[in-house]
């Protein structure tokens, strides 16, 4: 099958000042193969073309200030090479309905038998139902604006798409597993849908071996009156890439509570982009982010209040060791007709050596004139009077320094709304401090 | 038990002691009081260790041997044990558990094996009820949202349960009502022995009612400008510091 994609005539001149990834885009044997969706076709090239035009992101860009990605390695995306071991994907959650991705690829759904639990690749629902999923993949936002996410959309192929039918209350929790191999480029597009009154809990952990990219984008749509659970533990490996985009939208007196857990990658992007478009709902964007060596840790937010009454948290705490670096950008926007807003938004670095960095961003831009708004940030080393006060209890320094920790992020453990979870978190904290 | 010499202490490079002698026997009780800023909290931060004070001369003889470079855990490993003024909120740890790595950790410096989990529930238990600890309390993260008598109350409490050599009670009597006064000086006096010592700091002579000490040490200008007995305390407390340390210094 003949590539679709016609590509704009690019001067020599200017392929040369493009970086190596970019000048890998220009090459047709590098494209997807013709999608039988034309809507499809003209949106990865929409995609593709913005991603070329823009160029990767760099200081410039208002939102890009402290992350870089001029490092990004030049890796193909390889659909079918998958091939990862077996190794971890055991599941952490006792009751939990596991989903397989491997390289960008669905690979399989355990059984599960709950009517109105929709859980299909997506790749297989371009082919057997793609009309209701066009919406959510052609309304993402201004690509232009995201490269990152244009070059997602180039490459929509696979990944997860989850629904479940009005009123459906799923008792067991859906735990993915996102593994990737070495050398690869890969480009998940997943789709979580929940209509009006459903709850669920979805559980993504991302694992890896070696270098490679991971560039996510996940369309998230609560509708009124429904419930999402929504955690994650970023565990790459320690050299590879991990840029996950995740657009949000909230509807009438819905709930989202999310919770990331960043431990992995070399660099990593957390981006969330959440509308509140209707009134009475709630969110948490809570999470940690421990990084260590010389990794790179960025969270980015923007949470924009539409409607009034409305809840926000983000409320964020990152253990920085060695020569690694973290970023968190919040931003709560208020528009003038969400009255009774309530946003919070809080980042608190520990900071564990006199070499680890953190860069923080809160902003708070508001259209409304009665709302509860506010931000704050801390960064500082280990509370010496804690330490003190432990260690003139006998406990050795070491054991003193690991409690302070964890009692440092315990109070946003506690918050979150699902218990499993908590243990597991705090499993995951003692291996990274007994590292 | 102690023996302090010649002690001179700095933090941010202010002179706060400035050759303080201090001898403690076994079985005693010695109280330290003074005026604001005459060098008392420091003094007990640095019998305990506190790493941002400095000695720059002198030495601290515990049992007969010298801790003065000794870090703060070897210390407590050692029976010393400090009641702080301000006890620090740890969230997220437990009391309960906190008390148990802390029990734990000083067996360990000595070679024995933890401790066994039904013989420190009954501990825990009993040295509850004595300070008026509810099971609530220990559940809640180290001290978070105990009012200011409560923390006192759990000070005591962990020093019952570390059962230590000697305790240093920094204004323990600070922010307390009467009836959280007395629990808190039952708690000390029941671990009173021939084999124990208290070093009891205080501003007021109040806490000294319930806790009888031997000797009375007055405290002032980083020295101990005189020493009594009991009847110093109340002396002071009719006098005054300023006249007080006024007269003596004539």
């Amino acid at each position: 099958m003949a590539n679709i994609f016609k590509l704009h005539d690019i001067e020599e001149k200017q392929m040369e000042n493009l970086p190596e990834i970019i000048k890998n885009y220009a090459d047709d044997s590098k494209l997807l193969e013709n999608s039988s969706n034309n809507w499809l076709n003209a949106l990865r090239l929409t995609g593709l073309e913005q991603f070329k035009s823009a160029g990767l992101p760099d200081k410039s860009w208002e939102n890009w200030k402290f992350t870089n990605l001029a490092s990004l390695p030049n890796y193909d995306y390889l659909p079918a090479n998958s091939n990862v071991s077996d190794a971890n994907n055991t599941r952490l959650l006792e009751n939990s309905i596991k989903i397989e991705l491997v390289d960008g690829v669905f690979k399989s759904c355990a059984d599960f038998d709950i009517s109105g639990l929709k859980i299909v690749s997506l790749k297989s629902e371009l082919e057997n139902d793609p009309k209701w999923i066009e919406e959510y993949l052609v309304n993402i936002g201004n690509l232009g604006d995201n490269p990152m996410m244009a070059l997602n959309t180039a490459y929509i192929n696979d990944g997860f798409v989850i629904k479940t039918d009005s009123g459906i209350k799923v008792d067991r929790p859906i735990e993915i597993i996102i593994s990737s191999s070495t050398g690869n480029a890969n480009y998940p597009r997943n789709i979580i849908l929940l209509e009006e009154s459903s709850n669920l809990v979805i559980f993504e952990r991302y694992l890896g071996e070696g270098e490679y990219i991971n560039n996510s984008v996940t369309e998230i749509i609560v509708k009124d009156n429904a419930n999402l659970g929504h955690y994650r533990i970023q565990a790459e490996d320690l050299n590879a890439y991990h840029v996950a985009m995740t657009s949000l939208t909230i509807a009438k007196s819905a709930k989202y509570d999310g919770f990331t857990l960043t431990t992995g990658a070399k660099l990593s992007r957390n981006e969330i982009y959440t509308k509140m478009i209707d009134a009475d709902s709630s969110c948490n964007l809570n999470g940690i982010y421990m990084v260590q060596a010389k990794q790179h840790a960025d969270t980015t937010i923007l949470v924009e209040h539409f409607e009034p009454n409305c809840v926000s948290k983000q409320n964020y705490k990152g253990l920085i060791d060695d020569h690694a670096k973290g970023v968190f950008q919040g931003k709560i926007k208020v528009n003038r007709k969400a009255q009774l807003t309530d946003g919070y938004q809080l980042n608190n670095a520990l900071l564990l050596s006199d070499n680890a960095e953190i860069n923080v961003k809160p902003e708070l831009e508001i259209y409304a004139d009665d709302v509860k708004c506010s931000h704050g940030a801390t960064s500082g080393a280990l509370d010496e009077t804690g330490l003190f006060y432990l260690t003139s209890r006998g406990i050795n320094p070491t054991d003193a320094r690991k409690m302070i920790i964890k009692s440092f992020i315990s109070t946003v453990i506690e918050d979150i709304e699902f218990d499993e979870l908590k243990s597991i978190l705090s499993l995951e904290t003692d291996k990274w401090l007994d590292r | 038990m102690l023996k302090i010499e010649n002690l001179h202490v700095e933090i941010d490079g202010k002179k706060i002691l400035k050759g303080l002698n201090l001898e403690i026997e076994k079985g005693k009780v010695h109280a330290i009081m003074g005026p604001n800023g005459s060098g008392k909290s420091t003094l007990s931060y640095v019998i305990a260790g506190h790493p941002n004070y400095e000695v720059t001369e002198g030495k601290i003889w515990f049992e007969g041997e010298d801790i003065t470079e000794m870090d703060p855990h070897e210390r407590s490993a050692l029976g010393l044990f400090l009641a702080f003024q301000y006890p620090v909120e740890i969230p997220g740890v437990n009391t309960t558990n906190f008390l148990k790595t802390a029990i734990n950790s000083i067996r360990k410096s000595k070679g024995q094996d933890d401790i066994e989990p039904l013989e420190f529930l009954k501990m825990q238990k009993k040295k509850m009820v004595e300070l008026g600890m509810t099971a609530e309390m220990l559940k809640r993260g180290v001290n978070v949202g105990f009012s200011g008598g409560e923390k006192k109350r759990n000070e005591t409490f962990q020093m019952s349960m570390l059962e230590p050599k000697m305790a240093i009670l920094d204004e323990t009597d600070s922010g307390l009502d009467i009836d959280a006064l007395k629990t808190v000086a039952n708690g000390v006096n029941n671990l009173r022995s021939d084999d124990k010592a208290f070093l009891v700091i205080t501003h007021y002579q109040r806490l000294l009612d319930y806790i009888k000490p031997d000797v009375v040490h007055i405290l002032a200008d980083g020295v101990i400008k005189l020493t009594g007995g009991a009847e110093l305390a109340l002396e002071l407390e009719e006098k005054g510091y300023a006249d007080f340390i006024k007269t003596e210094a004539a």
